[in-house]
């Protein structure tokens, strides 16, 4: 027998170790910001935070056993509920962004946008739960289905996806509905889905683009030239000749302050990053980070930090875990021949690493800045606990291997050529 | 095909992993060291501003006109003077300590107690007692004013719109504190962030009225300052909207100078200091003026002047003839530079004395007899006239017409005439029929050829803005401005020096000194900024000795216009030497119009223009406002004055009196081995003849000359006491007549 690697004779050992030391990276970086700014000129001290991310993360081990205790398939069976439950959720949000109330500080405003609801000792992101309320209703919904082969049959699973995507829209949440598609399409495509229908949808959204554009705040839009503006000589080519460009949709201003107006993120999480060199300032040692230059340095923005007091070393050691978690999570839907494990495991996989490449993405300065935590590393409560979840459900796959006599599923070509489908 | 689908995914996932891996390398490891920089600049704190003391003008003999004293000045910030909805939001996000019970509070709350506390603040410094709350908030939209203006041109210039530093900055409120009141203010200030007091100086007057109009003020940095601003590339040296500049005056003259360079403090956030650039005080600046020299002839002016019915005013003007140092610059009334802000509105409203106006260098008027030597020169250096040419004055140049282009003594009914004259005669009489002769066979471009080599039409060389260039009409003037009829009608006029020809009392004494010495050259004002040019006039000396024989017989012969009243002692070593002259005042000078106005910043002034007409102050107001608006009904009549003309003259006239004193022998002839060192000017405004009112004036001046400057009228003798002076005039006196 051939020698395998330990992440995948035993990945669920391998995926809670991962998650274990990026908790341990994360509140170091907390506490490595010393304080913590969580409002508009307030800030408190960090290790407060650390503390509380520690005390959230007990809980999410907590919560994962008990998962892992009832079994991802008795979970399962209650997916369209809980799909609907988490809509319910979304619901004092939308009321309270489209009628400016807070339903008595229940649900609080925070820079124009609604997103928590307020409950006594926590804040509650019934979006961050949606997420795993939408993996776990899409796989339920595909397990033993054939349809999505056709085009027709994709329907309607993109026509339920729209709902909850609609409902974190209007918050608004952009990060978080942009986290739905990658899902959507990592589980249909692995599911077994046409790749000509999945791209004629993708072709339809790209072309679809402008009309986005067009619907963008014009904060959401600056974020997005923002990237752009990064190359100086762009900068200074627009600058010179404002209307050569034009049709950027830049002007000069854009251009001229960038650095302290939509760059300043950019810009300020870039040196973070870079100024940590090879090996980083060390712990604890960075001006830089302590100082308020990056807001939310804490959650979007920790692997600033990360970079910034461990360097390239230090990043790299947090991309491996995440390598560790998104191989092992594959090798777990390998093993079961279980339908809805399979799809749920994978399901989870793609909401990790969309979540691990868009949050890097903007840290590194190659996407727009979106609201995006960093999986097990980012403070914030709600986003931690929903990752545990989705890690639980995970590791709870590898757990159950039912014995079953049914061929694997989605082996369409094996299936296609004995002739079983049409 | 499950597991090759999840081949793909991960293959995709590790694509896109990969380029972060790439782009991570990239940052940290090949590029750090631009990321190290770029962290470390971050961490630089904002830079400190040193404020550079301004230098001090001292007068010739190095006393203390202006000095530049510590004081500190309340300052409050931009946001808060301005009260614009971002600023307002910013405060009331900013500075948890005293923001500690609202922490949880809403917008609306936070922005009602912000509004409540910077009410607060405004009345509490109105109760400060310096200045009123009204006065205040004034000032504060003034300031917001300014700032807007700085925007919008800032904007402009960059092609977009944009904050500008003065938006981010605190401005002066309330200045000049002393030591008490600052400590005071400082404990008025820790009740709100946005209020600080901070070292500052201020000027300090230590000379009196004489000296106001001449040190000049400081003013706001405008807007059209800092698009102009030579320095805008230098940091510490650029103009910045909330600092003061010289607008007028040797503040302005000698701004480059007085200005110092700021001092700039920055250190990071680590405590490191990166630079510490002390700032450099600007310079001291010498003036050429005598202090008490000055001050002496504002007294004497002051005396005079009172007793005459109709006069609003008048200027003196002393030079070095060698040098041409401007040793006393007087314009009556003056005012007291240090309480003139205090004293402005009542200053400004005086529309009859109009003590703001710089009459020496400011007002032109009309020259009269005193152009008459250098019409004669003119017309000997162009061979038209010679030392020997007669011309028979009969009281008028047209016996058939005695009415008109009359001699002076033939006015008023009294029928009187010179006879025969020639060229120091001509002067020595001021008979304006041997001007007319001469004028007309000079002709107006000749003419007016040497009076710009006498340096009449440009300005004298000081620098100041108020300095006026006066009018020498050459026929491009005439083309441009008249009706460009070059007649010979108009040479005889300019002979006597009537017409469009006028002359700023300055230019008159500089006049007087070309007389004197037989050159032109620019007046001196400030030690650091002399002029060295000069630009000798053409002339024999038989020519110029024949001009400097009329001028002396002016006041030395029995028959001389001015001998009766202006005569003094040759035994003191000098004989004074000049020339009366009457300018008869057009109607302009009686009326003064009101003209309220709105400037393109939106403020109301008034401007208080002297025309002949309500048309005309109309015309004038266009060509000195250009681009203000005003409502032509409310152009009202300010003052007229003198209102009532005295019956046995048809016309007001301002006296002049403009001479040298020159050296003599002991017999009190002249001495033509020596120049003569002092030329001066003066002018009486509606003061009536100038051999009757200014000459004695002028006799005055130059016995406070002796006096002031001793025997030798030596420009840097040792300041004038006049507790001793009485002594030694007398010793002076003594030595010369036993």
């Amino acid at each position: 027998m051939k020698r395998r690697f330990f992440i995948l004779t035993q990945p669920g050992v391998a995926i809670m170790a991962a998650v274990m030391v990026l908790l341990l990276i994360g509140i170091a970086s907390i506490l490595a910001s010393k304080s913590v700014q969580i409002g508009p000129g307030i800030s408190a001290s960090s290790e407060e935070f650390a503390v509380k991310q520690g005390v959230i993360a007990c809980a999410g081990v907590v919560m994962s056993l008990i998962v892992m205790r009832i079994g991802y398939l008795r979970i399962a069976q209650h997916s369209y509920l809980i799909f609907a439950g988490c809509l319910v959720l979304l619901l004092p949000m939308v009321l309270a962004k489209t009628f400016h109330i807070t339903f008595g500080g229940l649900v609080p405003e925070s820079r124009g946008a609604y997103r928590w609801i307020q409950l006594p000792g926590f804040q509650l992101q019934p979006s961050e739960l949606m997420k795993v309320g939408y993996i776990l209703a899409l796989a339920w919904y595909l397990r033993f289905r054939a349809n999505y082969r056709r085009f027709s049959g994709l329907l309607l699973p993109f026509l339920v996806s729209l709902v909850p995507m609609v409902l974190i829209l209007r918050q608004p949440d952009l990060g978080t509905v942009l986290l739905f598609f990658p899902i959507l399409f990592g589980m249909l495509f692995v599911a077994g889905a046409q790749p000509k229908h999945l791209l004629a949808i993708i072709a339809l959204g790209v072309a679809s683009a402008p009309l986005l554009w067009l619907k963008m705040h014009d904060y959401q839009k600056s974020r997005v030239v923002a990237v752009a503006l990064q190359s100086e000589s762009l900068r200074k080519r627009i600058a010179a000749d404002p209307e050569k460009y034009a049709f950027t949709g830049f002007d000069k201003r854009d251009v001229m302050e960038w650095e302290v107006s939509s760059g300043m993120q950019l810009v300020n999480s870039k040196a973070a990053l870079g100024s940590g060199g090879m090996f980083g300032q060390g712990w604890g040692k960075g001006t830089y980070v302590e100082q308020h230059f990056l807001p939310d340095r804490h959650n979007d923005f920790v692997f600033a930090i990360v970079g910034h007091e461990w360097g390239f070393f230090g990043c790299m050691v947090v991309l491996a875990c995440f390598a560790v978690i998104i191989v092992a999570g594959m090798e777990i839907a390998v093993e079961t021949s279980e339908p809805l494990g399979r799809l749920m495991a994978l399901g989870v996989v793609c909401l990790i690493a969309a979540q691990t490449l868009i949050n890097l993405g903007m840290t590194v300065g190659l996407m727009p800045i979106t609201g995006m935590t960093l999986p097990f590393v980012s403070y914030g409560g709600s986003s931690l606990l929903t990752n545990f979840l989705a890690i639980s459900l995970l590791i709870s796959v590898s757990q159950y291997r039912p014995f079953m006599l049914a061929k694997k599923p989605f082996e369409w070509q094996r299936l296609e050529a004995e002739g079983q489908v049409g | 095909m499950f597991e090759t689908r999840l081949k793909i995914l991960l293959v995709f996932l590790l694509f896109a992993a990969g380029i972060i891996v790439a782009r991570l390398f990239d940052m940290q490891v090949l590029h750090a060291e631009t990321y190290r920089q770029q962290a470390e600049e971050a961490l630089v704190l904002p830079a400190k501003v040193l404020p550079a003391v301004r230098g001090r003008i001292l007068d010739r003999t190095g006393s203390e006109l202006v000095s530049d004293e510590p004081s500190w000045e309340v300052r409050v910030h931009y946001d808060v003077l301005s009260m614009n909805t971002s600023g307002v939001r910013n405060w009331c996000r900013k500075s948890p300590a005293w923001s500690a019970g609202l922490n949880e509070a809403s917008d609306d709350e936070r922005e009602a107690w912000f509004r409540s506390e910077t009410e607060a603040m405004w009345h509490a410094l109105g109760a400060f007692g310096i200045m009123s709350e009204g006065e205040l908030r004034a000032e504060a939209e003034d300031i917001c004013e300014r700032v807007t203006k700085i925007h919008a041109q800032v904007s402009k210039r960059r092609g977009f719109d944009s904050p500008v530093r003065e938006e981010r900055m605190s401005h002066a409120v309330i200045d000049g504190l002393n030591d008490q009141q600052q400590i005071a203010a400082r404990s008025l200030a820790s009740n709100w962030p946005w209020v600080v007091v901070e070292d500052a100086t201020h000027r300090v007057y230590h000379a009196g009225p004489a000296f106001g109009h001449l040190l000049g003020r400081l003013g706001p940095v405008s807007s059209t300052v800092i698009d102009e601003d030579p320095y805008a590339d230098n940091p510490l040296r650029s103009y910045m909207g909330n600092e003061q500049l010289g607008v007028s005056g040797i503040e302005k003259v000698a701004e480059d100078l007085l200005r110092g360079t700021r001092g700039r403090y920055r250190e990071n956030r680590d405590g490191v200091v990166l630079e510490d650039v002390a700032a450099k005080p600007g310079d001291d600046v010498r003036l050429t003026i005598r202090r008490d020299l000055q001050d002496e002839l504002y007294k004497l002016f002051g005396e005079h002047i009172a007793k005459l019915p109709f006069s609003t005013g008048g200027a003196v003007v002393v030079l070095d003839v060698k040098t041409r140092d401007c040793l006393a610059l007087v314009s009556y009334p003056g005012y007291d530079p240090s309480t003139y802000r205090e004293r402005y509105d009542d200053l400004r409203s005086d529309t009859r004395h109009q003590p703001l106006r710089f009459r020496a260098v400011a007002n032109r008027y009309v020259p009269g007899s005193i152009v008459k030597p250098l019409v004669c020169l003119a017309g000997l250096i162009t061979g038209e006239i010679n030392l020997d040419t007669h011309f028979d004055c009969q009281g008028a140049l047209f016996p058939e017409h005695s009415d008109r282009w009359r001699c002076w003594p033939n006015q008023s009914g009294a029928r009187m005439h010179h006879g025969s004259l020639d060229v120091t005669g001509g002067i020595k009489h001021s008979c304006n029929i041997f001007m007319y002769h001469t004028a007309q066979l000079v002709g107006v471009e000749r003419l007016t050829n040497y009076f710009e080599m006498a340096g009449l039409g440009e300005p004298t060389g000081t620098g100041l803005i108020e300095e006026s260039p006066g009018i020498n009409p050459t026929p491009l003037y005439l083309e441009e401005y008249s009706d460009g009829a070059v007649t010979a009608g108009r040479a005889r006029l300019y002979g006597i020096g009537q017409g469009e020809v006028s002359v700023t009392p300055i230019q008159a004494a500089n006049l007087m000194a070309v007389y004197a010495s037989g050159e032109k050259r620019y007046v001196n004002l400030v030690e650091e900024m002399r002029h060295e040019a000069d630009w000798p006039l053409p002339g024999t000396p038989p020519m110029w000795a024949a001009i400097r024989r009329g001028l002396y017989g002016v006041v030395n012969d029995n028959d001389g216009t001015a001998h009766r009243t202006a005569y003094i002692d040759p035994s003191c070593g000098y004989a004074l030497c000049g020339k009366t002259g009457s300018a008869e005042v057009s109607r302009s000078w009686n009326v003064s119009y009101r003209i309220p106005y709105v400037d393109d910043q939106d403020h109301e002034h008034v401007a208080i223009i002297r025309a002949t007409s309500r048309n005309e102050a109309h015309e004038v107001f266009v060509h000195k406002y250009p681009g203000c608006a005003f409502a032509p009904g409310d152009v009202k009549v300010a003052e007229q004055w003198p209102d009532r003309l005295p019956e046995h003259r048809r016309k007001h006239s301002h006296a002049w009196f403009a001479g040298y004193l020159a050296p003599v022998d002991g017999a009190g002839n002249l001495r033509s081995d020596r120049t003569p060192p002092i030329a001066f000017a003066l002018l009486v405004e509606f003061g009536g003849s100038g051999g009757r009112v200014a000459a004695p004036i002028g006799r005055e001046v130059a016995r406070k000359l002796i006096e002031v400057l001793g025997p030798d009228l030596d420009a840097d003798a040792p300041p004038y006491d006049p507790q001793k002076a009485s002594d030694g005039v007398a010793r002076a006196d003594g030595e010369r007549t036993p």
